[in-house]
């Protein structure tokens, strides 16, 4: 699949700044409160890319 | 960050309100606590690394009981200000009931004396020194317990890996995956009933299967490592006995030699599978060649090939209904069957063709068999000769285990009972370690495979088209976070072994040189004359302490290098005080001073905790001009002495007493002896 690294790295880093907070304690909960909260990020992401993969077609 | 002050009110031994100063200064930059054993210098390390971060070290006993049992009231807390890049700032954890309900707060103090509360305080500490990296820098060395004996010493690859600053990746990779997981279950349902479903099905399980083997595979390998350090402290038991140590030197040489025995059979069985499968075709096909050769041959033997006619040349007479003489050739008349009759037999050039290469490939095949017998007869000879070295020796180190084992002394029989129980653990866990590898790459293909069967069976739904694209993107994150730690992993690794290196080259009498593999495994080298760097394969107990010790501050100092770099999936490193509580263990006075020195040297402050049989003249020397503030602690005890002897110390020249009898309640008191700044 065709994608733009800076557009993968834009992605990712919006699920690493969740991750981030996770650890150094500005946000707290567990383990799986964490996914559900990385989950509805990377829903969102998912979301923009593939629309940028199908408009790349 | 340097810790300036820790205050603590009604903390275990602790009881009322007690407040310690510590060393900030550049060239005096130790802090020095003496203090004999269950006066509280545990519950000061742990007192401090409570506050920060609301946990207590491993090993720290009845955690619930934080609160001094002595105390007029239950209310407790621990205060520690701290500076950190020209700020200062002053972590407060303070409770009533239990330790982990007790509130924190961070306040910051600014220049005009007022203090404001940061509003994320855990967030403001781990950003200073994270948790994960917290107990390198915080630590009782009692509990330093990693298995660091032999060649095959196993580093905790989890303190490396947060050191280097992989916690951030590692957890989304964790957590991508395992929403990959429920993304491929629903792709699953929407495919259900369609081939793309069987496949998925297969690839969801093969991928658990990987996953769950790559954790037993590291689980094993840590096994593995483990029992070959036990093994070496009990081949160092059996050299060290007189009735075995002459029969156990021999053996770890029958050992040596049977390692590279071992390894020239696997190569020779390696050889042997290689012949196999470049010659295979060729030994099998060679009694098809041999029928080919000989019927080709017999055919021009007896002129059937090639034929005394062409083909085309027959045609050509018989459509030009004319001989070669000038003879007219009607259809129908005996001279026409004639030579129609000759096409049966003349020569078509291409099957001539086809029947010469035919030909050639069969003499090939033939020639190579020559070959591949005389390859094959050397590499089942190499192979043979290899299997008896091995053999040989195999027998020999038995004889030799059996002679230990029958020695007169019980406990040269005990150790080598135990040696040879680990022995068989051992070989086991290799073999299922093998095995696993084995698995491992071949489950790695199939999944290879199935992906690309996948991707052929997509289904031409549009929905399902859209799923599979989103949890290939998923994967395409997943692979790139995996291969930007892959590569930060190379170089880290390598970062980790020149500062271990340095660490150990200055802390060491013997001289030693340190290597740490990719798969985070310390081995230890010395230079020895004549043979060059030999592995060093056991260690004293006191040697395993310093190594464990020069570990620490290895991952201190790369910490320290890593402060302020960040990348987009690497967290920082951090500067922090080093708080050490009883480091020597058994180490011989001479190595407790190149410890203290190495710890002092590494660390911008340095806070010791130390009994006085580890504060000896050569520690005082080596460290003493460092040591900038410098305290005791006192314990007060009710009741007499009865038959105890005094705990007495005795600095710059006055001498006091530790334990003091007569007191109205239990409990320890922190004093001030002196320091240089």
């Amino acid at each position: 699949m065709e994608i733009d690294p800076t557009q993968l790295r834009d992605a990712l880093s919006k699920v690493l700044d969740v991750e981030h907070a996770h650890i150094y304690g500005s946000k707290t909960g567990s383990d799986s409160a964490r996914r559900k909260e990385v989950e509805a990020v990377l829903t969102r992401v998912l979301d923009e890319l593939s629309r940028k993969v199908r408009k790349s077609r | 960050m340097k810790l300036e002050k820790v205050t603590l009110r009604n903390i275990r031994q602790f009881v009322g309100t007690q407040e310690v100063e510590f060393a900030t200064d550049q060239t005096t930059k130790i802090t020095l606590f003496r203090a004999p054993n269950t006066l509280g210098k545990t519950t000061l390390l742990n007192a401090v690394f409570w506050c920060l971060y609301g946990e207590f070290l491993t090993g720290f006993e009845d955690q619930e009981r934080l609160r001094s049992a002595e105390a007029k009231d239950d209310h407790f807390s621990v205060e520690v200000r701290f500076q950190h890049r020209g700020r200062i700032y002053v972590a407060k954890r303070e409770g009533r009931g239990a330790p982990n309900s007790a509130s924190f707060q961070v306040l910051e103090e600014n220049q005009g004396g007022t203090s404001i509360p940061h509003r994320q305080p855990e967030l403001l500490v781990n950003s200073i020194l994270p948790k994960s990296l917290a107990s390198f820098f915080f630590f009782a060395g009692e509990y330093l317990k990693q298995p660091m004996s032999g060649e095959y010493s196993a580093l905790t690859t989890e303190s490396i890996r947060a050191v280097l600053g992989f916690k951030l990746a590692e957890q989304a990779i964790a957590d991508l995956k395992d929403i990959r997981k429920k993304r491929q279950k629903e792709l699953q349902t929407l495919s259900a009933g369609t081939d793309l479903a069987t496949i998925t099905e297969k690839l969801s399980e093969k991928e658990t299967y990987v996953e769950l083997t790559t954790v037993q595979l590291v689980s094993l390998r840590n096994l593995v490592s483990q029992l070959e350090g036990q093994k070496d402290e009990l081949n160092e038991k059996l050299r060290g006995f007189e009735s075995s140590s002459a029969l156990q030197a021999k053996r770890e040489k029958i050992e040596a030699q049977l390692r590279s025995a071992r390894n020239n059979l696997m190569e020779a069985h390696r050889a042997r599978q290689q012949l196999v499968e470049q010659f295979g075709p060729t030994l099998v096909l060679k009694g098809t060649a041999e029928s080919a050769t000989s019927f080709i041959d017999d055919a021009v033997t007896k002129k059937r090939i090639p034929s005394p006619f062409d083909k085309t040349f027959v045609k050509d007479i018989l459509e030009s209904q004319s001989c070669v003489c000038g003879r007219p050739i009607h259809p129908g008349s005996p001279e026409y069957h004639a030579v129609a009759s000759l096409i049966n037999s003349a020569t078509d050039e291409t099957v001539l063709k086809r029947a010469l290469a035919v030909r050639g490939v069969a003499e090939h095949l033939l020639r190579s068999g020559k070959d591949a017998q005389r390859h094959l007869r050397m590499t089942l000879s190499q192979h043979h000769a290899a299997g008896e070295v091995v053999e040989n020796l195999e027998q020999e180190h038995a004889i030799i285990s059996e002679k230990i084992a029958r020695q007169d002394q019980k406990n040269v029989r005990d150790a080598e009972v135990e040696r040879a129980r680990i022995e068989q653990t051992l070989l086991e866990f290799i073999a299922n370690r093998k095995k696993s590898e084995e698995d491992l790459y071949n489950a790695k293909v199939e999944v290879e495979r199935l992906r690309q069967e996948q991707d052929r069976a997509q289904a031409a739904s549009p929905q399902v088209a859209e799923a599979r694209t989103r949890l290939e993107l998923l994967e395409l994150m997943i692979s790139h976070l995996e291969s930007e730690l892959k590569s930060a992993e190379e170089k880290g690794i390598q970062r980790i072994a020149e500062a271990l290196n340095n660490v150990v080259g200055r802390a060491t009498r013997l001289k030693y040189a340190a290597e740490v593999t990719t798969e985070y495994t310390l081995r230890l080298f010395k230079d020895e004359p004549g043979l060059g760097k030999v592995p060093v394969r056991v260690l004293s107990s006191g040697e395993r302490r310093l190594l464990i010790l020069c570990f620490m501050s290895a991952l201190v100092s790369v910490c320290r290098e890593r402060e302020s770099e960040h990348g987009a999936v690497l967290l920082p490193g951090a500067i922090a005080p080093m708080m050490v509580d009883a480091p020597f263990g058994e180490l011989d006075p001479e190595y407790q001073a190149l410890a203290a020195t190495t710890m002092m040297q590494l660390s911008d402050q340095l806070i010791l905790m130390l009994s006085e049989t580890h504060y000896t003249a050569k520690v005082h020397d080596a460290i003493g001009q460092s040591v900038g503030k410098e305290y005791m602690m006192v314990g007060y005890r009710r009741g007499d002495a009865g038959d105890a002897a005094p705990v007495r110390i005795t600095v710059n020249g006055t001498t006091y007493d530790q334990i003091v009898y007569g007191a109205d309640k239990d409990w320890t008191e922190i004093r001030s002896i002196g320091g240089k700044s």
